[in-house]
């Protein structure tokens, strides 16, 4: 089965370039560890927000906001795709992610089960 | 259940779940202190008794991991202290409890600076070729490989290469005395060694995957799992040997055959082949990543100047299927030369027979008929199907119908799989015509 690892930062680490700096060898060290135990299929490192922006859907208009996303208190910045033999193993892989507590860069990380080709789209499954 | 009962079987999953992590740096650290597999593995074990008499109570230690590591290393420690004869046998071959106590760095398992992950990288890797060491029989190795590298319990293997338990567990325990009895070195092979030993250990992680990679539908989940842990040892392996093309081909090899698993059989388990499958329901991230490890061998080969293995050459070859938008498009000069290439390299029968498959997309049924031809006599083909099933295609191709028909029944009589026969038996009747 595979998950995906969403990691997400906090704003600090979003608008600060040293805190940024900070998330993304934490994320670099994270990918490596991952790899390392062979469960690692893809990964990516995004850009602070800055460079981004967001399309709102709502109703019959569509609202764009400009990033930085000031005040938000979770911002994605990266992820990782990876292949595990159970969900329980997902649990250490989360636990590993080499952040330093008296360092707030990280808000939290977020866990999704793939939907895997030719799997049934339904849910809950028949 | 009541909340206890759950609150157990979360624990109890947890702890499968470290395990699963965590064994294989952990007996792998061990047999570099004590120079046994066995007694690395049992002391390993002890420490997931531990964990399993303590945790449900206690609760999941914060890093779980090291605290495996920390509970197996003072039990080593105890045991030596214990058994003077034990450590007097460590002493020679230069080894002291003082340096021992040094030597285990308690929390490796959270370190991520590169100089730690070596040395974990290279204990595993000292695992790695010794459980895959030659002096073992191909079963035995396969046995040993999936209980010390990949966390897996005898009861699972057992499962998943349908035998019985204690069939697996006679191997694991007859493996681990040949190894002691043959003094096998805990070490990495070097030199001219190396080439010998790491095909073993290649050809140990392909046997894995496709024990699991012919599992068919509804049979136990642990058969198509094994497909996933050969893909994860490839990865590590990867990790540890990042300049060996060999390495990186074999895990493209099977990363580019996992990505058609989706698309193989049909809503009914009938098996589709190569070229009527829906490409759509190939795996894009898995020939992605096939593709990539690919492009990274031939770095590799370049740094090397050698020339591509049979392991690269079948990945390269799943790599031109991976790359056509469709069955016409595929690029048979490409694959033919290839396989040209591997009957050089890795000469076979079956190679050839593939060989010819791949000559006649290119260069004409003609040209494919003339190797299969020199086949006809091939002792290791007596009873393959497929040698007069591609045969009385070719046949066909070259308008030689009743020849074509007399190969289709004869291949369908030696079809062991009874959808594959019925197939045969088809074309064999479809070239015949209707009946007057």
């Amino acid at each position: 089965m595979r998950y995906l690892i969403l990691v997400e930062a906090t704003g600090a680490a979003d608008a600060d370039a040293d805190a940024f700096g900070r998330f993304a060898a934490a994320m670099d060290a994270y990918e490596r560890l991952l790899a390392r135990a062979g469960v690692l299929l893809e990964a990516c490192q995004l850009r602070p927000s800055a460079l981004g922006w967001r399309v709102g859907f709502g109703g019959d208009r569509r609202h764009r906001v400009e990033g930085p996303f000031a005040g938000a208190a979770a911002i994605t910045g990266g992820f990782a795709i990876v292949q595990v033999g159970r969900p329980e193993e997902l649990d250490e892989w989360v636990r590993r992610f080499p952040v330093d507590p008296a360092d707030p860069i990280v808000a939290g990380i977020e866990v999704r089960r793939l939907l895997e080709p030719g799997e049934d789209r339904a849910w809950p499954p028949a | 259940m009541s909340t206890e009962d759950h609150a157990r079987l979360a624990t109890d999953r947890a702890i499968d779940a470290v395990w699963r992590i965590e064994s294989a740096r952990i007996i792998a650290a061990l047999v570099r202190i004590v120079r046994d597999i066995d007694l690395a593995e049992e002391l390993a074990q002890d420490a997931l008794v531990a964990a399993l008499e303590h945790w449900p109570a206690e609760g999941v230690p914060d890093n779980p991991g090291a605290w495996l590591m920390r509970t197996a290393r003072n039990r080593t420690l105890d045991r030596l202290r214990r058994e003077k004869s034990l450590a007097r046998k460590l002493e020679q071959i230069g080894l002291d409890l003082e340096a021992l106590e040094a030597h285990v760095v308690p929390d490796f398992v959270d370190a991520i600076d590169d100089a730690r992950a070596d040395a974990v990288g290279d204990d595993l890797l000292r695992l790695i070729f010794t459980a895959c060491h030659p002096v073992l029989s191909t079963d035995a190795r396969i046995a040993l490989t999936l209980k010390l590298l990949g966390g897996l319990t005898t009861e699972e293997i057992a499962r998943a290469f349908l035998v019985a338990e204690p069939t697996v567990a006679q191997r694991i325990v007859r493996a681990k005395r040949t190894l002691a009895d043959a003094r096998v070195p805990y070490e990495v092979p070097q030199g001219d060694a190396l080439a010998a030993r790491l095909a073993s250990v290649l050809e140990v992680i392909y046997l894995v995957f496709n024990e699991g990679y012919t599992a068919t539908r509804g049979e136990d989940w642990m058969r198509p799992a094994l497909c996933n842990e050969a893909m994860r040892l490839g990865r590590v392996l990867c990790e540890l040997a990042p300049g060996e093309p060999e390495v990186l081909g074999l895990t493209a090899l099977m990363e580019l055959q996992a990505s058609r698993a989706g698309a193989r059989t049909d809503a009914q388990g009938r098996p589709v082949l190569l070229m009527d499958q829906d490409r759509r329901r190939w795996d894009a991230l898995l020939i992605r990543r096939g593709l990539g490890a690919l492009e990274r061998a031939a770095t590799a080969l370049q740094a090397l100047g050698r020339s591509a293995g049979s392991y690269l050459l079948q990945a390269r070859i799943a790599g031109c299927h991976a790359r056509a938008p469709s069955g016409a498009d595929t690029d048979w000069p490409a694959i033919a030369a290839l396989y040209d290439e591997l009957a050089g390299v890795a000469p076979s029968p079956v190679v050839e027979l593939n060989r010819a498959v791949a000559v006649a997309m290119a260069r004409g049924p003609e040209a494919g008929l003339a190797i299969v031809d020199a086949l006809r006599d091939e002792p290791a083909l007596k009873d393959y199907h497929w040698l007069p099933s591609v045969r009385g295609d070719l046949l066909a191709k070259t308008g030689r119908k009743p020849e074509a028909i007399a190969e289709f029944e004869r291949a369908a009589a030696l079809a062991k799989n009874l959808r594959e026969r019925e197939l045969l038996a088809q074309r064999a009747r479809d070239l015949a015509g209707p009946p007057d």
